[in-house]
């Protein structure tokens, strides 16, 4: 209703123009809380942390089978920033090449419970009212009635403790949200005029639901991957908090802190910097994600 | 009995929103007199539900009114504090909304509402429930609603959307007194409903002598049932007359624009519109808001806002083409 | 329909989720590890020993008769013993399962207090400078999990400032009440043993209110801008147009509709609770049924793990007919249209 020029012939131009335009317009509206842009910065910040760990970290060797028992349980200094625990490693090195992992575990567990969440999702709320929908989403039920923690730590403890077993269990946790959020974009969707023609025109169900459904509801989509991100990082930590999921030498949040927390009050640092770079890690994608959602949002009239 | 009842003067209100202010309403001036029945009549987006909330004083947060008055006889009601409002309200103020889906809120029962509403209008003093019921069973009925008895008991969800706006009604019956204001009462309904509900509105009105502020896109209506018309453009009253008058001899070409564009019954060929779209309120034009779609515009129309031009017979323009000196321009 | 009948349906439908949840536990107890038997007797036990067992546990019945044979023991209470600690299940649960109640029933008093006041405050005086400080709070509280703040406030106000103590139920020396539901708190009120109360409350805050601050920031939000979306709706406007005074739209006309979202999320989050629950009870040293939970999962002790998941699945159960029925109650849509309001 405002500033849309759609009468005029500038708007049927050249397609790498409107690309351009409308991704200008996206960061305009992403980058209008500085939060968001902050956010932007510290999710920048972990994955270049993660991909470039070897090279970054000041000690990348102390991530794998270290020992040195002479420099154990150090405090903060200049030569180890965030100390170092008890078997002498340094706890900085390690929480930048815990990243890595915490973002596999994401990007994994994300991919997989994105996608067949949205295609359960999708196929029941097209359906909805028929047989497919009940079957799909009883089962999703079932699963969405056990909070995802829970769910998670259950399917990990029977398995054997691997990184790939805990990106299973927290899989496996995950998609049924999906599903659910899917399906109920979707079945209020499917009621639109636009679908109710391409149906007429005699389109595939395939091309609906790929073409007219799954594009409004990416909005949704993306924000929710991009808050995930954190969450799954926080059960991916909590399963190692216990000892499921990646083990030792290899670092991961959860098992730091697990291993800090025994030196408390004594040696603080082992495992205050841990719980300090997993909040720094889902609030950046946290913020990042509302910024997600307000560069999304449409226009208000 | 001709006293004036409200009285809006140079009303500007403002939105504050990401990226600027919206300035929605550019100096709005609008009367009603007791007993009469005034029409409100522009597009969407032209100010006139805001107008309305301006004078509710329910106007979101991030509004402002930098300037203007409201004077409900007399008195100037920006000034009053929430008591003094709530006072004022519930002694006779009542409106219907254009969704009467949203207007009922949808987890209590309609008799929850209505009981509430009666308890707080000035002129009730009934202690007990019984009484509450009796004017609220009373109202039911008389909006024509079947079975008020269980309509009590029911939620809004219940209901169909003929029957949701006549509860909307019937608010307005249990405590009419003076102003009943109708924000598009008939937009979202059937055809058929559409009517009856018009109806009980005048009945309404007429019976208790009450003012109307009817506020409608819908030309036709206008014209079935009020006395005298406002027509708003972008948040200015462009032109007011009284209604057989206005449709006769519309002035401002926006107005002209308004009817040439209903599409006629006998007589074939299309309808025309008005090109362009209403202006960006970040952004307004500085002189008269109408000036950028105007096929009669000249130079004074970008300078500043024209003012508001008496034509005689209470006929009121805001356009420069009726200024003392410009017949020319103008091909009546 | 009215709520009566309401809750009688979703009593009924629980039942069926109950059979549901022991079939699935019997599946996890009696497939997933192997032979129960040699579990339990060990590796080193000869066959034929293991053997009787087997026929002992009735192993070598057809499923379906070794689930009716489960189910009647279960009934009965004997849920077995546990690998670990060479005790009856039935016992371990006693002990355990009171102390993370009580956890997680004062953390939920807390998220529902303190979530739901902050949320309302906050949208009464909406961007004040309260609403401001409350809005970074909540959100510094949402995305730093429970165990982090457990470590921050151990250290802060366990050994900075000692303000709290920061390990097990009770100080060393100090003897808890004769039992009657096995929560602390609740035993010394109903004994009269103030003192007592006082302690084991005092041992409850830190671990609480680490608990609890993720779940009530994210209440207090969804509460404040579930109140801010309502606000601006035509039926509020009505109710103020027609003169219902301020309080009374706020208190009653705005506030019932806008705690169904966050009583949803927080019902959800009470839940999730018991499963954070188990990181927070190993840094504080409180010896509760989450704690016990992890312990016997890693070490696959069967039967113990059987009676857990029992134990935790009648209590999601409970917590969602409740969060249901509120929810009902305050919206009346969802009992009155089929299928709810989608």
């Amino acid at each position: 209703m405002m500033t849309e020029k759609m009468f005029t012939p500038d708007a049927i131009e050249d397609p790498w123009v409107r690309t351009l335009d409308s991704l200008k317009k996206t960061w305009y509206k992403f980058s209008r809380n500085w939060l968001s842009v902050l956010g932007l910065v510290m999710v920048f910040t972990i994955i270049f942390l993660a991909v470039f760990a070897p090279y970054v970290t000041p000690y990348p060797q102390h991530a794998g089978k270290f020992v040195d028992f002479k420099n154990k349980n150090q405090p903060p200094s200049w030569q180890h920033l965030m100390g170092t625990d008890t078997i002498g490693r340094d706890i900085l090195s390690r929480i930048i090449f815990s990243f890595r992992n915490a973002l596999l575990m994401a990007i994994v567990v994300l991919s997989v419970s994105v996608s067949l969440g949205t295609l359960t999702g999708l196929t029941a709320g097209y359906y909805s009212g028929t047989r497919v929908d009940i079957v799909i989403m009883r089962v999703t039920d079932v699963f969405i009635s056990i909070p995802p923690i829970i769910l998670a730590l259950s399917i990990a403890a029977v398995l054997k403790p691997t990184l790939m077993n805990a990106m299973i269990a927290v899989t496996i946790s995950w998609w049924p949200w999906y599903t659910r959020m899917t399906y109920s974009l979707a079945s209020s969707i499917k009621n639109e005029y636009y679908v109710q023609a391409a149906e007429l025109t005699g389109a595939s169900k395939i091309y609906i639901l790929f073409s007219e459904i799954l594009p409004n509801c990416s909005s949704s989509l993306f924000t929710k991957m991009a808050l995930d991100v954190g969450w799954v990082t926080l059960v991916g930590a909590a399963l190692s908090f216990v000892g499921l999921g990646e083990q030792p030498p290899k670092p991961a949040l959860g098992t730091m802190i697990a291993e800090g927390v025994e030196r408390m009050p004594g040696q603080w640092w082992i495992a205050l910097f841990p719980a300090l770079a997993i909040m720094f890690l889902v609030l950046g994608f946290n913020l990042f994600g509302d910024g997600i959602r307000d560069a999304l949002s449409p226009e208000e009239a | 009995m001709s006293e004036i009842l409200l009285d809006i003067r140079n009303l500007h209100v403002w939105f504050k929103v990401y990226g600027g202010v919206l300035k929605v309403l550019n100096g709005v001036n609008f009367t009603v007199k007791s007993g009469e029945k005034v029409g409100l009549v522009g597009e969407t987006g032209c100010g006139k539900t805001t107008t309305m909330k301006a004078l509710l004083r329910v106007l979101p947060n991030l509004a402002l009114i930098p300037e203007g008055d409201i004077l409900v006889r007399g008195r100037n009601i920006l000034e009053l504090n929430s008591r003094e409002l709530a006072d004022l309200r519930g002694r006779g103020l009542s409106m219907i909304f254009q969704d009467p889906t949203s207007a009922l809120n949808p987890v209590f029962t309609i008799g929850q509402q209505l009981y509430d509403v009666i308890k707080y209008s000035v002129g009730y003093s009934g202690r007990k429930i019984a009484d509450k019921k009796n004017v609220a069973l009373r109202a039911l009925h008389e909006a024509r609603l079947p079975d008020p008895e269980r309509m009590l008991d029911s939620y809004p969800v219940q209901l169909s959307g003929g029957m949701r706006q006549r509860v909307c009604i019937a608010f307005a019956i249990a405590t009419a007194r003076e102003l009943l204001i109708a924000d598009e009462p008939t937009t979202n309904l059937d055809v058929t409903i559409q009517d009856q509900v018009l109806r009980l509105i005048r009945d309404l009105v007429e019976k208790k002598g009450a003012s109307l502020i009817l506020i409608t896109h819908s030309l036709g209506l206008a014209r079935e049932i009020t006395e005298r018309v406002y027509v708003m453009y972008a948040g200015n009253m462009i032109e007011m007359a009284a209604t057989s008058l206005l449709f006769e001899k519309p002035l401002h070409p926006y107005t002209r624009g308004l009817l040439a564009s209903v599409p006629r019954l006998s007589g074939g060929g299309f309808a025309e519109g008005i090109p362009g779209r209403i202006p960006d309120y970040r952004n307004p034009p500085p002189g008269c808001r109408f000036e950028p779609r105007c096929q009669h515009a000249f130079e004074s129309c970008s300078k500043a806002m024209p003012p508001c031009i008496d034509i005689g017979n209470g006929h009121q323009v805001a356009c420069y083409l009726y200024q003392k000196g410009q017949e020319g321009k103008r091909n009546v | 329909m009215r709520l009566g009948p309401f809750i009688l349906r979703r009593l009924a439908l629980s039942i069926f989720v109950l059979f549901g949840l022991s079939i699935l536990i019997f599946i996890i107890a009696r497939i997933v590890p192997g032979d129960p038997a040699r579990l339990t007797l060990g590796p080193r036990a000869p066959v034929y020993v293991v053997e009787r067992l087997r026929q002992q546990m009735h192993l070598d019945k057809p499923l379906h008769q070794q689930y009716g044979l489960w189910l009647w023991e279960v009934a009965h209470g004997n849920l077995g013993d546990s690998l670990l600690t060479r005790r009856p299940v039935k016992q371990d649960i006693k002990e355990f399962f009171p102390a993370t109640l009580e956890l997680v029933g004062i953390t939920a008093i807390f998220i529902i207090v303190a979530g739901i006041s902050l949320g309302v405050t906050s949208a009464r005086y909406a961007n004040t400078w309260f609403d401001n400080v409350v809005r970074l709070f909540s959100y510094l509280g949402i995305v730093t999990p429970a165990f982090a703040w457990a470590v921050i406030l151990m250290l802060l106000f366990g050994f900075v400032w000692h303000l709290f103590p920061t390990y097990g139920r009770l100080t060393e020396g100090v003897i808890p009440p004769p039992t009657i539901t096995g929560m602390y708190t609740v035993d010394s009120l109903l004994n009269g043993r103030l003192d007592i109360f006082w302690d084991a409350f005092m041992h409850l805050i830190l671990p609480a209110t680490a608990l609890a601050l993720p779940p009530m920031s994210q209440a207090a939000r969804i509460t404040r801008s579930s109140m801010a979306d309502n606000q601006n709706k035509d039926c509020m406007s009505s109710m103020i147009a027609y003169g219902v005074p301020d309080k009374v739209v706020t208190g009653k006309y705005l506030l019932k509709p806008s705690l169904i979202s966050p009583i949803t999320v927080m019902g959800m989050d009470i839940a999730a609770t018991f499963g954070y629950a188990f990181m927070v009870e190993k840094i504080f040293g409180f010896p509760g049924l989450a704690r016990y939970g992890i312990q016997v999962m890693l070490n696959k002790d069967v039967n113990a793990i059987s009676g857990v998941v029992l134990v935790l699945g009648v209590v999601f159960i409970t917590l969602n007919i409740v969060v249901d029925i509120i929810v009902a109650y305050l919206d009346p849509r969802i009992r009155l249209l089929k299928g709810g309001i989608r």
